[in-house]
């Protein structure tokens, strides 16, 4: 039945295309960008633990919001306008800043530590990076698995650990922008 | 004339079991590359021509040519604007190619559902006779 494999091989190019599309990249500026936040916050911790509160404060909103322009101009620079797919991602990293918001209330209720609360947001933070990779970029994966090996770092050991494991998660994110940005100079030659 | 690259052969919609299954199927759409540039469209607002070259893999012209069809059918609108000083269009699908294409995938479903009972029916009243 020549008809039939035709439909089949058309719909198989039009398959091909839909799978390129869905290949699911977030900007490598983003990666860089929540490198040297984090990094620098997580220093903060043991090199000036007063002002860990203060920077989060402006660098959780501030960076999500950098984030947010940075993910709309690079989907518009890429040739994709998709405004249900930039308010999921925004939907999710949201989550993220509000369960982040909430979970400074034990604190200020006096029944959890700043310690307590670092700890809790590292663990967050991996599971919003796991679930990110599992549901679109695959890079975010490893992210998310550093983040939760540097949970374990933090809470098991002793001394200052927070600057080791904040340069450590800083560096995976860099990694993972290098790798971002070198798949995307590749598909653009 | 043999047919171009991606149009259907002439004569060929007989070679498919059922000739009511074919109601739906838009003539327009039956062409692999305005078919993927349908479909690439419906699942986003808006494409650039050079986006939809490399999620293709088509040439400049060949892409141009099918878009164009499109756009005078009604399926897409076009809009053109500067992005760091460089001309961008951007491709949209409209209501016009979301109905086309709702109803020429409907079709291919029906085509495909067809397709897979009549091989099955033969070989059942093969069965039957031996």
């Amino acid at each position: 039945m020549p008809e039939m494999s035709r439909i089949e091989e058309d719909l198989g190019y039009v398959r091909a295309a839909v799978a390129r599309m869905d290949r699911s990249r977030s900007p490598a500026a983003i990666y860089f960008l929540w490198a040297a936040i984090v990094a620098a916050g997580f220093s903060l911790v043991d090199l000036a633990p007063r002002m860990v509160g203060l920077y989060w404060l402006v660098a959780g909103p501030g960076g999500f919001a950098l984030s947010v322009w940075l993910g709309w101009r690079a989907s518009r620079r890429a040739g994709e306008m998709d405004r249900a797919e930039g308010r999921r991602h925004m939907l999710h990293w949201f989550g993220l800043l509000a369960a982040g918001c909430l979970a400074v209330v034990p604190v200020v209720a006096g029944q959890a530590s700043w310690y307590g609360f670092a700890a809790t947001m590292v663990l967050l933070t991996a599971l919003a990076y796991w679930l990110a990779g599992v549901h679109g970029d695959r890079t975010m994966l490893v992210v998310g698995a550093l983040l939760g090996a540097g949970y374990g770092v933090i809470v098991l050991l002793p001394g200052p650990v927070w600057t080791i494991t904040g340069i450590l998660i800083g560096a995976a994110m860099a990694a993972a922008g290098w790798s971002a940005w070198r798949q995307r100079a590749a598909e653009a030659r | 004339m043999p047919p171009k690259r991606g149009e259907p052969p002439v004569g060929a919609a007989e070679a498919i079991p059922g000739r009511e299954v074919l109601d739906g199927l838009d003539k327009l759409l039956e062409h692999r590359v305005r078919l993927a540039i349908a479909v690439l469209l419906s699942r986003a607002d808006a494409l650039s021509f050079s986006r939809l070259r490399e999620l293709l893999g088509e040439t400049d012209g060949n892409l141009g040519a099918n878009l164009r069809r499109l756009e005078d059918a009604g399926y897409l609108a076009v809009t053109k604007e500067f992005l760091d000083r460089k001309p961008i269009s951007w491709y949209a699908l409209t209501a016009a190619g979301r109905a086309a294409l709702a109803s020429h995938v409907r079709a291919l479903e029906r085509i495909t559902r067809a397709a897979a009972v009549a091989p099955a029916r033969s070989e059942h009243s093969t069965g039957g006779d031996a």
